[in-house]
């Protein structure tokens, strides 16, 4: 019983992370019909600015960098590239941030090396013991920060303003037309999903030490708990990867930790064969 | 519509489709514009060409050289065959390759098999991996594809690391390789059994392309939902496309550790991933001599940067070089070249 709710505490944290990655899949899925690979390599590069470089200056100036480069890299990279690419063929949009991606992972391997870096958590390292479950400071701050900005998401698109948002995910020729400014509601889109993206790597970087090739691991995993739980919206994405999580915990802890990778791509196989439009997903009708 | 998706709209989800090409789509635009001579003789000449090319009398480093040509070739091809005929789109490539290379060795070297009978089951190790990717992105949108295949290479990886049997993280070296009695040391023998795969693939492709099942591969790529509706069963073609490419690209992972005598789990890798789909996407996706140019030229330029300190940028090159030709050459250089080709031919014509 102790280690089933230790290994619930260890699966939440990691879905958590999961579901940031997985917001900012469903999010600009929803948007553009885009899916954007490079979120992993951003969400690396997030880690590295808040842990590796400029080691002089205080650390929450470094978080507030990384985030904002985070937003900046993903709007520059839509505005000056995918969207160029998408408006011909989507799928040479993806592509191409597979290839971005990529180039990150490069950029970082060739400035700071290609080993792991471990990463101090800025939260300490306290350890609360909750019973017979004990939790790092970190682990509980992940926790905490992801739910925040989860419902800060659902509570802003659930606004007055954030029906122009909904408007666009219903139909973005439509909201086109009814006036909203739909190029300038993508660039905002793509901006959360950098931040998020950063987030997820710093909140990362400490339980899974740094390395340059953690982004294409992250980004594949979110992808799959976004669409273990369905794409289409942001709730089942979210949803997905906190089962995506625990799911792991749980055949690391009780089965085999050495194969959980396989397993997490086994169960991605899976729910593509059996439920494509994920579990909670509903089924929606290809437009013809 | 019987396939159920969760794309909210149904994104053009076709690579290389171009709004403002005034081509018709190509599989309908195969016209002649070469000669008959030329269309034939040309290939003939340069396979004979290649397969000589070794008694021209050359070194034995430039033996290595052609031999890595000839593997990465076949791969890139494999790809062309997936992405540029069949309009799949692949990120695993590297998981046919490392499935072939691993399947080689534990057939030719742990249980001591000639490669005359080890290298067809390869093969047929690589189609049945296919099979299952097929299997995995039948109902999927084809933007899940990307990911969906790229995840066959991380558990390929993540199996073999975890396989004392297959070496594990250290892998496995020096090997006892044979094909048809002979050595499989000799970088010519590798050079010769890679060409004459890549050779027979190529014929395939080409003949295909011109029958009913080309037609039917290149409709399900136009337009899946019009293919259906003439009655191409898309999913039973994609099926003959994945595992069509997975046989091939496993015998060039199984020929990958014939000449790199040594086998680690680094061959699921991002690196070939990311060099293969480079020379595709840079020599065109569509275009068999551009995916052949580009594959020998930026092989070369692997190998002549080898031990420099360049060598180190390359797979950044290379990633960059991806972006920059889907922004700006979204064709890439065989289609630009055929563009422009058959613009001189309309010209000549018309005056």
């Amino acid at each position: 019983m102790d280690k089933l709710l230790q290994l619930v505490v260890a699966g939440l944290v990691t879905g958590s992370i999961y579901g940031l990655i997985a917001t900012g899949y469903a999010v600009l899925y929803t948007a553009t019909g885009f899916v954007n690979f490079a979120l992993g390599a951003q969400a690396m590069l997030g880690g590295y600015l808040a842990y590796v470089y400029f080691p002089a200056v205080p650390q929450w100036v470094r978080i507030v960098i990384s985030l904002v480069v985070g937003a900046v890299v993903s709007v520059v990279s839509w505005n000056l590239l995918y969207k160029w690419a998408a408006r011909r063929a989507m799928l040479a949009a993806v592509i191409m941030s597979f290839a971005l991606a990529i180039v990150f992972e490069e950029i970082i391997r060739l400035s700071a090396g290609g080993l792991n870096v471990p990463a101090p958590s800025p939260f300490g390292r306290t350890v609360f013991q909750l019973g017979a479950v004990t939790i790092s400071a970190h682990q509980l701050a992940v926790v905490v920060v992801s739910a925040v900005l989860f419902t800060g998401l659902v509570v802003m698109l659930g606004s007055k303003r954030g029906a122009a948002v909904r408007a666009m995910f219903a139909d973005a020729e439509t909201a086109e037309v009814l006036g909203i400014r739909t190029a300038r509601l993508t660039t905002i889109l793509f901006a959360v999903s950098g931040v998020f993206a950063a987030v997820a790597g710093i909140l990362a970087a400490p339980l899974l030490t740094l390395s340059p090739y953690m982004g294409l691991n992250l980004a594949l995993i979110g992808f799959v708990g976004a669409i273990l739980g369905g794409l289409g919206r942001i709730g089942t994405a979210i949803a997905g990867s906190i089962l995506l999580g625990l799911l792991e915990a749980f055949f690391a802890g009780y089965v085999s930790a050495d194969f959980r990778t396989a397993l997490v791509y086994a169960v991605f196989v899976l729910v593509l064969v059996i439920r494509p439009a994920g579990l909670l997903g509903r089924v929606a009708k290809v437009k013809v | 519509m019987s396939t159920p998706s969760t794309t909210p709209a149904s994104p053009d989800t076709r690579l290389d489709a171009t709004t403002d090409d005034p081509q018709p789509p190509s599989f309908t635009a195969e016209r002649h514009l070469a000669p008959k001579w030329a269309r034939w003789g040309l290939p003939v000449v340069l396979a004979v060409a290649a397969v000589a090319l070794p008694f021209v009398g050359i070194d034995s480093a430039q033996q290595f050289l052609l031999a890595y040509m000839a593997i990465i070739a076949l791969l890139a091809i494999s790809l062309h065959f997936l992405m540029g005929i069949a309009g799949l789109f692949s990120l695993g490539q590297a998981g046919f390759f490392g499935v072939g290379a691993y399947v080689g060795v534990v057939l030719m070297d742990k249980l001591g098999w000639d490669g005359a009978i080890a290298l067809p089951l390869v093969a047929v190790a690589g189609a049945l991996v296919g099979l299952l990717m097929a299997v995995a992105t039948l109902r999927a949108s084809d933007l899940y594809l990307a990911l969906t295949t790229l995840a066959f290479g991380f558990v390929g990886e993540n199996v073999v690391r975890n396989i004392d049997y297959l070496g594990g993280a250290q892998g496995l070296a020096g090997f006892d390789l044979y094909f048809f009695g002979l050595t499989l040391d000799d970088p010519l023998l590798i050079y010769w059994i890679g060409l004459g795969c890549l050779i027979v693939f190529m014929v395939m492709i080409t003949s295909m392309r011109r029958s009913r099942l080309g037609r039917a591969l290149m409709a399900g790529r136009e337009g899946p939902i019009a293919a259906r509706s003439i009655g191409v069963d898309t999913g039973r073609y994609r099926f003959l496309a994945f595992g069509l490419s997975g046989a091939f690209a496993a015998v060039a992972g199984s020929l990958y550790t014939a000449y790199a005598y040594v086998l680690d789990p680094s061959v699921f890798g991002l690196g070939l991933t990311t060099t293969v789909l480079t020379i595709a996407i840079v020599g065109g996706l569509r275009s068999m001599p551009g995916v052949l140019v580009a594959a020998v030229a930026l092989t070369w330029f692997r190998s002549a940067v080898d031990g420099e300190a360049i060598s180190e940028y390359v797979l950044l090159f290379y990633a960059a070089l991806v972006v920059l030709t889907l922004l700006f050459l979204p064709q890439g250089i065989g289609g630009a070249m055929s563009t422009s080709f058959r613009r001189l031919a309309n010209r000549k014509g018309r005056s």
